[in-house]
């Protein structure tokens, strides 16, 4: 499967390259991404059904004989799941979206094929790259597609990251530095660090995560990038971008500093953790309350997003042990941001003031898909939303004090709130501006129901999921 | 035997609904209102008898299992249902009340548009209610629970082309949902401890949890059943839940879905620290009379009604609180009969009236809508408690389990069902009796409705008078429902009052109450000022959660991220251009000043080396 | 012989020619003060030659004295050049390496 997924990688940059510089049409570039980005998710599909026992693999490729550095790459369940999620969004994206020029079909290769990297990195230096490669392309795409606004925020956009990535980058050279060997620190391995090194080192990759998940008062990045992304990119920044990271305290974290799980906490050290905790639980709070003041769903949807992101980073907190916790959340959280960013960016006018309303009349598949996702999002029990959620705060309080699980629950009651007034303004009612009847393509609408189905047998069936997201993670 | 048995008749039970609203779903643009109607109702009823069939064949309980949810590290999550004497009580009461108003339905939305969506939605709701009644398990009875709001949103906000209606319909889910906040903080403790969450495991194990957790596990369920029930200041949604067609309401906000928190209360009997019985007992009463209090001041024919069952709801948790169980459940069973029986004759009288709702403008109607007026007649006597209507052997129930409490309480509750007789009256009189105050020009002449919607009414009425035999205490037998309730949840004991001393103070209070109820309906319908806003209540209490998180939202959009954080970021590279500026002013272009810094470096370096040597 | 004193005598005409260069606005005085800090320097070489009873100091004397005057002569044609453009030596208004 490792093997499977590093070749694909490979077949993208070729993909992506030939995209760029030969003079195709934009037919020509679609047909090209469908093929590289359908086939991919075909091939990992039919991989994993033939031999499921290598969805837990690993590889290591020489990279520079110079340094002795080697690339290291690592399949597990989780890493699967999200990938073979980041294979199809691209694909629905690329053949449901009208695309301003094959560029933009480049620039969605692109995008993919750093999430491949990052999602099945087996060290910290490919983790590296892959995070590195995945904005560039986003800032490319808003520049050159998003609006007139885009721009302004764009470069704002990249500074944030930058800095999160060069705090990423200290991290990773000191300990690139203080480990016996010249290779970076593997995933799979323990912490080799001395004390203070491992704080430091974590607390640079804790900001850095911090940054992208995001957390408050990092986090006035992520509205403006989600409401001005171009349609093309947009599900696929929502959906799968947005976890980058959880994904990276996920992996990294407990690995390089054990001291930050909870697991040894005492004195001092334990009331760092708990004031860690503290921040991290009042940003999902803040998040649930200030997406109320938004004034479009995407960027309310953005700011929910937040809020969720930020109990899965709490849990992530916690260490490998609850990895299958986040996982399900992870998973569940992309499924149905993909369906609800899919829907609500094909209604027209949905950036404008009285542009929505009356979906029910005009298209009611996507009413019905909305409705059903809206519904996961906030956790209603019977769809995935609620199975993940459920997992994920029993992990927290099980392990923090009583006071970060009441701060966390909170959310749950804002972001029923917001949802549910976006659902009821964009589902019924009519729309202050008249709009002719929308469609879309009848396999976009497939795709959304392939949403919902797994939505629903995931809450029905949450340990189905389980028993895939599992596999190489050590089970809670 | 019984086990295959059961197991084939729970899985028809809770699927005939759910398939019924997946089939009305898919058909609901080619079928008639009436074609919906009768899958629906044909689907509910055939749950209903399969559930009675389930108390005949297995009234000692049985459980089915069904299938392996999810496993959260030790903890093996399932879905099961547990058939036993509560559950089927509530699944029979449930079915067999959803399947009269699910005919009322088929002529009351006859000529709405989206009448076959109606009943999809009704099935569904009937799925998720069975599911709640039904499960094993505090996990299980949450999914029905969050089922049952859902199907509350989305009937409330059934006609939502007006806005209003769309609005007390996300109040009732956001209200209901800060109520489930409570059943969550009582799944959370044990599962986080690792512990399992089936009926008798959770009773036995709360049990011997340290006092603390014991409360916070408790205070978690009252809020659940404050919020699903409207009692204490989550009620607000309840008054507003009217804007639903008047077979909702019935179903939903009178019979059913409200009683879900008494059930939740009946389950959990065990697990309430004696401290917090009192806090529930205070809670039911506190909302017992403020609900009565408020339905004496109503202008609309509903509104009355949402106050009375808010208040009716607060004597069933207040005898929970003390510990009076049976009663709780017997009053609820007869409630539900004869307040199906009044909301649906309010439908009637809403029907014939072409949609007029307001008190003021009815009245007279005995000789125009006969049927109506005796059903509904019927069932105000069995709410006011007159003997030997039903109503008057639960609340009879009631009132002696209140005096074998304290007399405080029980005086209490005597002042509760003065003011129900109290308000039943002057709604009884407003609509039906004195002069007629309508306008035959807007209102068309008023009719009687047809035959789908009264004979419901007349079953209603007929079950409003017999089914007090359940629970009454005969001298030749004990009383049937409690002694099948017996093994699953326990009675207080002690009361010791004569029968008759109390039939003749419950026929002594429904006549005193008659009386001020003609009086307030003759001389001042309108007397409560400000009742119809319930004295701003739900806007203070907005004012203390609604209205300042609406607040912090939007003032922390616009200050805090897009002013404070954002000009913090503008202001670090603002404040990186200024020093740069600043450095700028280093390069003099002077040549001795130049000079001078190479040389003191110079001299630095120099002296930095001679020192070091 | 005292060498000292000749070791003071060095620094003393170093730090006079320094400080004539970092404060004198008139080019050709500052030019001055460089050819003395240079003499100074040769005179420390002479003396640490005496020091260590060396030949070799004396020697790289002249090479010094060699490049002075080569120096001493660029610095006195772009001296003239600049005369030529402002009509006046000082260094006053000479800030065209301005950032």
């Amino acid at each position: 499967m490792v093997a499977l997924i590093v070749g694909w990688i490979v077949a993208l940059v070729m993909a992506m390259v030939a995209v760029m510089v030969l003079p195709l049409s934009i037919k020509q570039a679609v047909r090209v991404g469908m093929v590289v980005m359908w086939g991919g998710a075909l091939a990992m599909l039919g991989t994993a059904l033939v031999a499921p026992a290598t969805l837990d693999s690993g590889i290591m490729l020489p990279w520079s004989y110079l340094f002795g550095v080697a690339l290291e790459f690592k399949v597990t369940g989780l890493s699967w799941v999200l990938s073979l999620a980041t294979l199809i969004a691209g694909g629905i994206l690329v053949g449901g979206v009208t695309l301003p020029s094959r560029w933009a079909v480049a620039l969605l290769i692109w995008i993919q094929l750093a999430l491949l990297l990052v999602l099945n990195a087996g060290d910290l230096l490919t983790l590296f790259i892959g995070w590195e490669w995945a904005m560039l392309p986003v800032y490319i795409g808003l520049v050159t597609h998003g609006t007139d606004k885009a721009k302004a925020m764009a470069l704002r956009m990249l500074m944030m990251m930058v800095t999160g990535g060069v705090l990423f980058l200290m991290a990773l050279v000191m300990v690139w530095v203080v480990s016996p060997s010249m290779t970076p620190l593997s995933l799979s391995n323990g912490a080799v660090l001395p004390p203070v090194m491992a704080w430091i080192v974590g607390g640079l990759f804790l900001v850095s995560f911090a940054i992208k998940t995001p957390l408050f008062p990092f986090h006035t990045w992520q509205a403006a990038l989600y409401e001005h992304c171009p349609s093309y990119c947009r599900p696929l920044v929502m959906a799968v971008v947005s976890k980058l990271g959880v994904w990276g305290v996920l992996q990294v974290l407990p690995v390089v500093t054990p001291g930050l799980g909870l697991a040894n906490a005492g004195g001092p050290v334990s009331l760092l953790v708990w004031g860690l905790a503290l921040w991290v639980s009042l940003s999902a709070l803040y998040a649930s309350v200030v997406a109320w003041g938004q004034s479009t769903p995407i960027r309310a949807l953005a700011y929910m997003s937040m809020s969720h992101m930020a109990v899965a980073f709490l849990g992530a907190l916690l260490g490998p042990s609850h990895g299958v916790m986040v996982g399900l959340y992870l998973v569940a959280h992309t499924v149905l941001v993909l369906g609800l960013s899919m829907v609500i960016q094909s209604q027209p006018n949905w950036n404008v003031t009285g542009g929505l309303g009356g979906m029910m009349g005009r298209s009611p598949w996507q009413a019905w898909v909305l409705l059903v996702l809206m519904l996961g999002f906030i956790g209603l029990p019977g769809t995935v939303g609620f199975a993940a959620e459920l997992s994920v705060i029993v992990a927290i309080f099980s392990s923090y004090p009583l006071i970060i699980g009441g701060v966390i629950l909170f959310p749950v009651v804002m972001n029923a709130w917001v949802g549910l007034r976006w659902l009821t303004e964009m589902v019924w009612g009519q729309p202050l501006i008249p709009v002719l009847k929308d469609d879309v393509p009848s396999w976009w609408r497939v795709a959304l129901g392939a949403l919902v189905v797994v939505t629903l047998v995931g809450g029905l069936f949450p340990w189905c999921l389980q028993r895939v997201i599992s596999v190489g993670l050590p089970l809670w | 035997m019984a086990q295959g048995i059961a197991q084939w008749i729970t899985w028809a039970m809770l699927g005939l609904p759910l398939g019924a609203s997946l089939l009305i779903r898919w058909f609901q643009t080619r079928w008639s209102v009436r074609q919906a109607g009768w899958v629906a109702a044909g689907a509910i009823g055939s749950s209903a008898v399969l559930a009675m069939a389930l108390v005949v064949l297995v009234p000692q309980g049985v459980g089915v299992p069904l299938w392996h949810w999810m496993t959260l590290g030790e903890v093996s999550l399932s879905w099961a249902v547990q058939w036993d004497a509560l559950s089927l009580m509530m699944a029979v009461m449930v079915t067999v009340i959803a399947t009269l108003i699910t005919v009322y339905a088929m002529g009351y939305m006859a000529h709405d548009i989206r009448g076959a969506s109606f009943f999809a939605l009704v099935s569904f709701f009937v799925f998720w209610m069975l599911a709640l009644v039904s499960a094993d398990s505090l996990l299980g009875l949450f999914f029905g629970w969050e089922g049952v709001g859902l199907c509350s949103f989305l009937l409330i906000g059934f006609w939502h082309h007006h806005p209003p209606n769309r609005w007390a319909a996300i109040q009732a889910f956001v209200v209901n949902r800060v109520g489930d906040l409570g059943l969550w903080v009582a799944l959370l403790v044990p599962l986080a401890i690792q512990q399992p969450v089936g009926w008798a495991a959770l009773s036995a194990q709360v049990a011997s949890y340290p006092s603390l957790l014991q409360w916070i596990v408790g205070m978690g369920i009252i809020l659940a059943v404050c919020g699903k029930s409207a009692q204490g200041p989550l009620y607000v949604w309840l008054p507003n839940a009217m804007a639903g067609p008047t077979p909702v309401s019935a179903l939903i906000h009178a019979a059913t879905m409200v009683t879900a928190g008494v059930y939740l209360l009946a389950r959990t009997h065990m697990m309430m620290p004696p401290g917090l019985q009192g806090v529930v007992m205070g809670v039911g009463l506190g909302t017992a009379l403020l609900g009565g209090v408020l339905a004496l001041g109503q202008e609309d024919i509903k509104r009355v009604l949402a106050f009375s069952t808010m208040s009716q709801l607060g004597l069933m948790v207040m005898a929970c609180g003390i510990g009076a169980y049976h009663a709780a459940l017997f009053h609820m069973l007869t409630h539900a009969c004869f307040k199906a029986l009044l909301f649906l004759g309010a439908g009637s009288v809403i029907h014939g009236l072409n949609g007029e709702q307001s008190l003021a403008r009815m009245g007279g109607l005995r000789h125009r809508m006969p049927i109506t007026w005796v059903t509904v007649s019927v069932g105000v006597l069995a709410m006011m408690g007159v003997p030997p209507l039903s109503g008057f052997f639960s609340k009879d129930a009631i009132l002696m389990a209140a005096w074998s409490h304290s007399m405080p309480v029980f005086g209490l509750v005597v002042g509760v069902s003065l003011l129900t007789a109290c308000y039943m009256v002057r709604w009884w009189w407003l609509t039906f009796m004195g002069p007629s105050r309508y306008d035959d020009v807007s209102h068309g002449t008023p009719h009687e409705s047809p035959w789908v919607m009264t004979v419901p009414l007349m079953v209603l009425a007929g079950l409003s008078v017999v089914l007090g035999i359940l629970n009454a205490p005969l001298p030749s037998h004990a009383p049937l429902l409690s002694s099948w309730l017996s093994p699953v949840i326990s009675e207080l004991a002690g009361h010791h009052v004569s029968v008759w001393l109390m039939a003749l103070l419950g026929v002594g209070i429904a006549t005193l109450g008659s009386g001020m109820g003609w009086l307030m309906a003759t001389r001042a319908p309108a007397m409560l000022p400000g009742a119809g806003q319930q004295w701003g209540i739900p806007w203070i209490l907005a004012c203390l959660s609604a209205h300042p998180l609406r607040w912090a939202g939007v003032l922390a959009d616009r200050w805090v991220d897009r002013g404070l954080i954002q000009n913090s970021l503008t202001g670090v590279s603002w404040g990186i251009q200024w020093v740069g500026h600043r450095l700028r002013g280093l390069q003099t272009g002077r040549l001795a000043g130049y000079l001078v810094g190479w040389v003191l470096v110079l001299m630095a370096l120099l002296g930095s080396m001679v020192m070091a040597w | 012989m005292n060498v000292a004193g000749v070791l003071v005598l060095a620094a003393v005409l170093a730090s006079i020619g320094m400080t004539g260069v970092l404060v004198r606005r008139n080019l050709l005085v500052m030019i001055m003060g460089v050819e003395l800090i240079l003499t100074a320097a040769n005179l420390l070489m002479v003396a640490a030659g005496v020091m260590h009873g060396q030949l070799d100091m004396q020697l790289l004397v002249f090479f010094v004295m060699m490049v002075a005057a080569a120096e001493a002569a660029v610095g006195l044609g772009l001296l003239v050049l600049l005369f030529r453009f402002r009509d006046t030596i000082s260094t006053k208004g000479l800030t065209w390496l301005k950032g």
